[in-house]
Parts: C-alpha cells; structure tokens; sequence
C-alpha cells in the first residue's frame, strides 16, 4: 500500500513537475492532468521510472466546468485523494486589460478554473489532505506590468483564505503559496529584475509549508520581507518605481 | 501561452577561452521545442561540456538541460530519455537497479544528447566503442519540424550522421541506449608509473587485453628523458563476490566542492602545473587490486564542478588528436616538444590507444593513440602553438577531436575528416537552409559557404 495519490493539475508547469517528482519520492502515487496529452504522459513516464510510483496522466482541458469530473471518471481508483496541487497559471506578455479573449483566458486560468476544479474535486479529498494553491507575489499589489494577472491571483489568494475558513480546522488544510520569481518556463526570457529560485528548492519549500498545516506562505521566504516592504511603500514612492 | 522565448545571455564553451551572445532557448516540452525551431536558426546545447564552440551560435541556442525525462528502464537495461538527462542521472537511476552505461567520458556532467552528437569515448574504447555503438533508436528533430525516428537500421545514413554530427542535422530529443550490467559500483584498479614515453606505450600494448577500462595520465611537463612519463590506470568493475559483507553495492558520492570564484588569469602558470602534475604523478604509487568508487575512477576531475575557473578569465583550451596506429613515441616526442620549445605552460595530458572507428561520418575516434593536453590560453603564442600541433597532427594523418576543438581551419578539417562530403551533402538535403549552425560548423566550412 501507497500513501494515496496526490493530484498535480498542471503537470506541464514547471512547478508542478518539480512538485509532482517531491511527493513521488515521498512515497506518494500521482495523479497528473493537463492538456497535452503526450506531455503529460511523458511527465508521467518520468515519475513511474525514476520514483516506480503509480502514475495516472490525464488529459484535460481547463476550459470546461466539468474538470474535476472528468478528471475522477478516467482516473478511478484514485480518490480519497491525499493532495491537490493546483499549478495552472498564464501571465501574458501583452496587456490583458486590453483584450477581451485574453482577459477571459486570464482570469478563468488564473482564478475561475482553480475554483471549479476544486470545489468539484473537493468530496474526494481526504479530510486529513492537503490542498495547495499556487499563488503569487504579484497578488499582493498591482503594479503596471501585469495586474490582471496580479488581481486574478489575488482573487485565487482569497479563494484559499475563505476555503480556510470554511473548514476551520474540520477538513483539508489549505495552504495559499504566494510564489516569488521561480526559474521557470514562465519566467525564462523575461526580465524579471532577478534571478529566478530554482524549482527544487521551492518544491520543497512548498512541502514544507503544507507539512507545517501553514495557510499562507512565501517561498522562497525571503519574499516574506520584500513584499512587507513593498506593501508598506507609501503610493509616492511606489508610483515611481518601475517594477 | 508561455513564454517560448529565449533568454539573450552570454554563453561559452567549457574552456571559456571562447563567449558569446546568444538568444538562449530552454524548453520544457518538445511541444515548445518544435515551435521554437521553426522561428531560428541555431544549434542544440547540452550542458557545455564541448571545449570550444560546438555548442555556442550567435542567433540561438537551445538549452536542452530541462528537457530531461527519463521515460523507461526496462528490465533489459534499455533506457530511453529525454535528450537533455545528464549522464550522472542516468548512473543514479540505473546503477541500483544493477545497470551502467556501456561508455562514459571523463565527466559525468554531460547530456545524453551532447555525448551522441559527439559520439563520445571513454576508457574502454578499445572493447566497447563509441557511446553512438550502444545507441538503439534516435528521435530527431530536423530543419522542418518533423520528429524522425532514426537507428542502426531505421534511416541509418541519417543515424549515422547524427552519432558523431555535432548537433548540425537537428535536434536530439529523446534516445534510447542499451546499458550494461554492473555486479558492483566499485571499479578494481591497478595502477603503475612509468618513467618514460616508451615504457607508457609498451604497457598500453600488454595491458589493453587485459583490462576492459585503460589509461594514461601523463605529466605533460617532464622533459628529456623522462619525457612522457605517466600514471597508469588499468580497471574493471569489481564482481559482487569480492566485497566484504555488509559492504553498501552501488555506493553513490555526495555533493561536489566547487571552485568558488574566478582566478586572475595565470594563476595556473607554469609552476602551478608543474606542481599539480607533480602531485598527480607523486600521489599515484604503483599498487595493485585497489578497490574504487565508481566516481572516483571515472571522474576524478568532477570533484570540482567548475574547476575551469582555476584558469581564470582567458579561459584554456584542449588539444586532443587521434593518430593512425603507425605512429608512435617518436612522432608523440616531437609534438609534447613542441609544446615544450615554447615554455607553454600544460596542464594534465591523457593518453590512450583507442580501438576501431564507430560508423559515424563525423565521429572522432579511430584506431590508434589519443594524446589530450589541456592548455592555458595565453594569447597569440597559444593560438600559435595550436596551429603548430594541428598542422603536425594532419601531416601524421591524424585528426583533431570537434568537441575539443577551437581552432581547426576548413581546409585541415577536411584533411582530418574525409568523409565531410558525404555529411554535407545529407545535410544539404536535410537542412538546406542551414537552420541549424554552430561557429564550429561555420569555422569548418559545414554550414554556410559551400
Ligand atoms: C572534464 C571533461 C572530460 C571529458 N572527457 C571526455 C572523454 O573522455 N571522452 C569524450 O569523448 N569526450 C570527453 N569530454 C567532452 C564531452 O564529453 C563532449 O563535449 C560532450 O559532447 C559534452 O556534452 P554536453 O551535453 O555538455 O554538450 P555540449 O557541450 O552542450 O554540446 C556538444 C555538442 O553536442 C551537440 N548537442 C548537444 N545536445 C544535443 C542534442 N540534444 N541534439 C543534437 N546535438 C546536441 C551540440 O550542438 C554540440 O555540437 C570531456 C569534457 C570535459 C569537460
Ligand atoms: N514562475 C514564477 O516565477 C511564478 C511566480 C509566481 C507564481 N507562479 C505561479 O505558479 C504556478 C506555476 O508556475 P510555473 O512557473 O510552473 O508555470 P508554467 O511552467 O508556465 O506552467 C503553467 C501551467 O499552466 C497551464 N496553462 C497555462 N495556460 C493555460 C490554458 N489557457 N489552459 C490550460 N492550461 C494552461 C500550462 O499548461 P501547458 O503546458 O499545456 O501550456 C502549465 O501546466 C502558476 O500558477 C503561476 O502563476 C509562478
């Protein structure tokens, strides 16, 4: 006997992968959705010979509301499930303020998918499980470059708060990760102003914070202190800063 | 979508004698991958182990150290993994499960990829081959974006032009490679000095036989008579009946120590390799039946993942030749002389007779001896003394390893590789655009003019 699966939706994402590889070394058997399908399956080749865990890839799209459904009906067998880990996400270069379709694809992949998914996946969760939301520090103030990124992960942040709440200690421990700056496939080519945490470390990171029942976490925690800061910046000087 | 872009970065070969500029792609995906191809030209890089520039191109690169799933070890030691899984990974996956690779080169830190594009060597050439050899199927992805399945007897011209082809018909996404039973992750080693060039021959014609893994480290400075003296190694795994009980099987190394930060250039003068090749050559005394790690045995160099620092900003350089099997102490005399005559400061030299060539139209090795000399580049003289050595090696028919090389002129690369025609013109129907382009290719005349 295993310990149960952990579900990973979004195995194609970096952090995802990372995530999927340190509960699979844990001892955990996987559960892995995403939309391209031979991707997916590659990722889950990975784990099954590296880790010998049991791998279920799924393929999926997020596009609809009957993810979590489809996800348990070609995955049977798999539930009570020991986590979830939602690693979607897409931060556009271009402004999505100005897009109607990217606007939509923003928030809905951002935000709307992430609460489907899991409210529907929810009955299947072990009450002892785990639920990890991946957040972001551009949740905590906006700023020009990317907003409607930044507001659709503060929604998914107080998504998590109030799931939280809701279960009050009676129920999965969901834990909200407010990423910084990860070296991912995100973030590759872009200016980030600084280099990028490597994927590891912030899968352990995470692990760490779900085994520490913690609701909210920075990882890598140094963005703990930056983000004080620069939630403390008064507006005078924020507005000046070109970050 | 995500960002398929690259990442402008300066980049260099190991040596880091030679840097440049470059869009860096790295995907994660070979959906990414195939995008990506299909906008730029460029070349396909691994870890960037090559000395000199087979992995460096000014328009794009693509890093492939993230496309690195494993995807099935069988029960029959056939391993199959994405291009970009080093070969260090694959050891540690593997060796528990009893299996090896059939060919390692001197670091562990390679990819998959790179050592098929270079159809690398390791200590036991002579009964094995090339890594290429024990390579059973490629997927290749050409110039259009099509993902070909290539092997020894699925498009083999096309196979053996990537085996050996330094990346110029495509990029190698995943490989599958037929791994080799270990007993034991220990290697048993004898070692021997000797105290001249002649007497460092001689044990390579009695001992080839006698051991499956072979090689000289030769003090590369001694002059005179002592010239060419070397530390001997001759190894095979150790069987599972030899170590004591309750001895761990497969062990595995921890972490390595890193050189922290770059030396001023020169820092490894003359007096410094003296000293180091002294040491090397003092701490090795004969001994025999001495049991080793496997790491320690093929990798003693990786103990300092980044020891190129060592040379500082200038950065050094590797002259590596193979010559035909006529040729001998007399002929490798003159060119360690060369080097001498010219108060050129060299580091550790490896010396060892390799068996016969791998079907790759591109591959380095070929019957005879290989002399590898790391040199410090000291400006003018140094590339001097590199064209000095190439011209000498061509005249005694012999050739110049690609992954090492930074110097070699169209004109000598032909000299040294006669079977560059047939290459190119496979590659000039494959990619007839030149999509994918290295400096190496376009120094040598493989892509580009023509
Ligand atoms: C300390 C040390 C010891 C070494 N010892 C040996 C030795 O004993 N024997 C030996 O043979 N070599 C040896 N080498 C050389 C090394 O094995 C080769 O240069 C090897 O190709 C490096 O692999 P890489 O992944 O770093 O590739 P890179 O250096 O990044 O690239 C090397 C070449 O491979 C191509 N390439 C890389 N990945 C792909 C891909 N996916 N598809 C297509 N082409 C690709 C590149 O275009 C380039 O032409 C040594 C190097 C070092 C630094
Ligand atoms: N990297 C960082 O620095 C950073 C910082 C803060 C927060 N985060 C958050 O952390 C999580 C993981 O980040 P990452 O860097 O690992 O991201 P990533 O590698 O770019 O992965 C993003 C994932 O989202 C999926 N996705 C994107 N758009 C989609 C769409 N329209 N429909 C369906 N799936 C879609 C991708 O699937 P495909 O592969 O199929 O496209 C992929 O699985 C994300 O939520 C991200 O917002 C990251």
């Amino acid at each position: 006997m295993g310990k149960g699966y952990v579900a990973i939706l979004g195995a194609t994402s970096t952090v995802g992968r990372a995530l999927a590889a340190h509960y699979a070394r844990e001892g955990f058997d996987i559960l892995l959705a995403g939309r391209q399908e031979d991707e997916v399956h590659r990722v889950g080749q990975d784990l099954a010979t590296r880790y010998r865990c049991s791998v279920r890839a799924v393929h999926l799209d997020s596009d609809s509301f009957d993810y979590p459904q489809a996800l348990l009906a070609s995955a049977s067998g798999v539930a009570p499930l020991r986590g979830v880990v939602w690693a979607l996400g897409t931060m556009h270069a271009a402004a999505a303020e100005a897009d109607a379709a990217l606007l939509r694809t923003s928030t809905w992949v951002n935000f709307g998918a992430a609460v489907a998914a899991v409210e529907g996946l929810l009955p299947h969760v072990a009450p002892s499980g785990f639920i990890v939301l991946l957040s972001s520090v551009a949740g905590e103030r906006g700023r020009a470059r990317n907003y409607i990124y930044g507001a659709s992960k503060a929604a998914l942040t107080t998504y998590g708060a109030g799931l939280n709440h809701r279960f009050a200690g009676h129920g999965p421990r969901v834990t909200v990760v407010q990423l910084g700056v990860v070296d991912s496939q995100m973030t590759w080519g872009m200016d980030a102003g600084m280099p990028g945490a490597d994927p590891e470390e912030v899968a352990a990171g995470i692990a760490r914070a779900v085994a520490k029942g913690r609701s909210r976490a920075h990882v890598p925690k140094r963005w703990g202190l930056i983000m004080f800061v620069l939630r403390l910046l008064p507006e005078a000087i924020f507005n000046r800063l070109r970050i | 979508m995500t960002s398929q872009f690259g990442r402008r970065m300066e980049i260099a070969g190991w040596g880091h004698a030679l840097r440049t500029e470059a869009e860096v792609v790295r995907p994660e995906l070979v959906t990414r991958l195939r995008e990506s191809l299909l906008s730029g030209n460029g070349i396909a890089r691994g870890l960037g182990r090559a000395y000199g520039d087979a992995a460096l191109a000014t328009d794009r690169v693509w890093q492939t150290t993230r496309l690195n799933r494993m995807l099935r070890l069988g029960a029959d030691g056939l391993l199959t993994a994405e291009a970009g899984v080093s070969l260090g990974e694959i050891i540690r996956l593997a060796l528990p499960q009893g299996w090896t690779l059939p060919v390692t080169p001197g670091t562990q830190w390679v990819t998959l990829g790179g050592a098929i594009a270079a159809d690398v060597h390791g200590k036991n050439h002579h009964e094995v081959g090339t890594f290429g050899q024990h390579v059973t199927e490629i997927i290749l992805c050409t110039a259009d974006g099509d993902l070909h399945r290539i092997g020894p007897d699925q498009e083999p011209d096309l196979f053996w032009a990537t085996v050996g082809g330094m990346g110029l018909t495509g990029v190698i996404v995943e490989a599958s490679l037929r791994l080799v039973a270990a007993e034991t992750g220990y290697l048993t080693v004898d070692y021997e000095r000797t105290q001249g060039l002649e007497e460092t021959l001689e044990w390579f014609s009695g001992n080839d036989a006698a051991y499956p893994f072979t090689v000289a480290w030769i003090d590369g400075l001694s002059t005179g008579r002592s010239l060419g003296r070397a530390v001997l190694m001759g190894g095979r795994i150790t069987e599972r009946r030899e170590l004591q009980q309750g001895t761990e099987v497969y062990p595995m190394p921890r972490g390595a120590i890193g050189v922290p930060f770059e030396f001023p250039s020169g820092t490894l003068s003359r007096s410094v390799g003296l000293a180091f090749n002294a040491v090397y050559y003092g701490m090795h005394r004969p001994e025999r039946q001495k049991r080793e790690a496997w790491w320690k045995f093929f990798y003693p160099l990786d103990v300092a993942d980044d020891w190129y620092k060592l040379y500082g900003r200038r950065g050094f350089a590797q002259y590596q030749a193979v010559y035909p099997p006529e040729v001998g102490a007399r002929e490798l005399r003159a060119l360690l002389e060369r080097i001498h005559k010219a108060r050129h400061p060299n580091f550790l030299g490896v010396l060892k007779r390799m068996g016969e060539g791998s079907p790759g139209l591109l591959s380095f090795p070929r019957a005879g001896l290989t002399l590898a000399l790391d040199l410090p580049m000291q400006g003018e003289r140094s590339v001097e003394l590199f064209r000095d050595l190439y011209a000498m090696t061509a005249d005694l028919g012999g050739r110049v390893y690609l992954a090492k090389d930074a110097f070699l002129t169209q004109e000598l690369f032909r000299r040294m590789y006669p079977q560059w025609q047939a290459f190119v013109h496979l590659k000039t129907r494959l990619d007839p655009h030149d999509r994918f382009r290295s400096q190496l290719s376009e120094r040598v005349g493989l892509s580009g003019v023509r």
